[in-house]
């Protein structure tokens, strides 16, 4: 009987969502933090299909606007990484940065932990979640994050043009 | 690397390592530095892989569990030995189970 570990590669298969909001919880509930690769689109650009993202617990379930969170969804079940656009009291609204609409509304009990980085091909991604991250937020609650996005695209390939 | 295991041996899980049942599969997690790290590694057993680990109470010894696996699963002691022996060698090895003296979970 031979004992190997899941391939890299598989790890993503191995586990369904469900599933993921069980390991999660139990990592995190020892005080830990835990990493693995992001699979999906919701969080383009800032997080992208295959990042590898570390989520640390939150203190007494404590979230902000801007932050993104490991969540599970209170209708659907749903494990995801989404960030808070909104809050209302103890209640906060989560939208993924690439998703048209709002996964709806979650408290502190949905709350698996808080995604602390992102790692893309070995290096940090820097940008999405330091204090930008309540900007981008905003934008995308207004809906307007897509076009903010595209706009700056554009500005970035006209500056490489005059560069060049 | 050969780890000293025998049938007279108590194990018991690492607390180092976060399982879980997740779709018929058990779902090993070993935490190291802090952190639960799927992209370092991440085992699953099923069948009898995952049999031996739930006998594994920290008061049995191999020779009981390889005795009440033989019941469950109408084999011989004799056939299951060897195998209940490699495999948890193997997982002492990896670190995801330790002597029951060593303080488990």
């Amino acid at each position: 009987m031979e004992v190997e570990p899941v391939p890299e590669q598989q790890n993503e298969l191995a586990v369904p969502g469900s599933g993921m909001v069980e390991l999660v919880r139990a990592v995190l509930g020892k005080g830990l933090s835990f990493r693995f690769r992001a699979t999906g689109y919701s969080m383009h650009p800032f997080i992208r299909n295959g990042d590898i993202v570390k989520v640390a617990p939150v203190a007494n379930g404590f979230a902000d606007v801007g932050d993104v969170l490991a969540c599970e969804l209170p209708v659907s079940a749903k494990f995801v990484v989404h960030r808070v656009v909104r809050k209302n009291g103890d209640r906060l609204l989560v939208q993924g940065d690439g998703s048209p609409e709002p996964d709806g509304w979650i408290t502190r009990e949905n709350i698996l932990g808080r995604i602390e980085n992102v790692e893309r091909d070995g290096r940090a991604v820097c940008v999405g979640l330091g204090s930008e991250r309540y900007l981008i937020a905003v934008l995308n609650d207004r809906r307007v994050l897509g076009h903010f996005l595209s706009a700056a695209g554009k500005f970035r390939s006209a500056v490489r043009r005059v560069v060049r | 690397m050969s780890v000293g295991v025998a049938l007279d041996s108590v194990v018991v899980p690492s607390e180092d390592v976060v399982a879980r049942d997740i779709g018929g599969e058990l779902i090993l997690v070993p935490l190291a530095a802090g952190i639960g790290d799927m992209e370092d590694e991440l085992y699953a057993l099923q069948g009898t892989g995952q049999a031996i680990w739930n006998q594994l109470d920290g008061k049995s010894t191999l020779a009981a569990i390889v005795q009440r696996l033989a019941e469950e699963y109408q084999a011989s002691e004799g056939e299951l030995e060897g195998d209940v022996v490699g495999f948890v060698q193997e997982l002492v090895r990896r670190k995801l189970i330790v002597e029951a003296s060593l303080g488990g979970g």
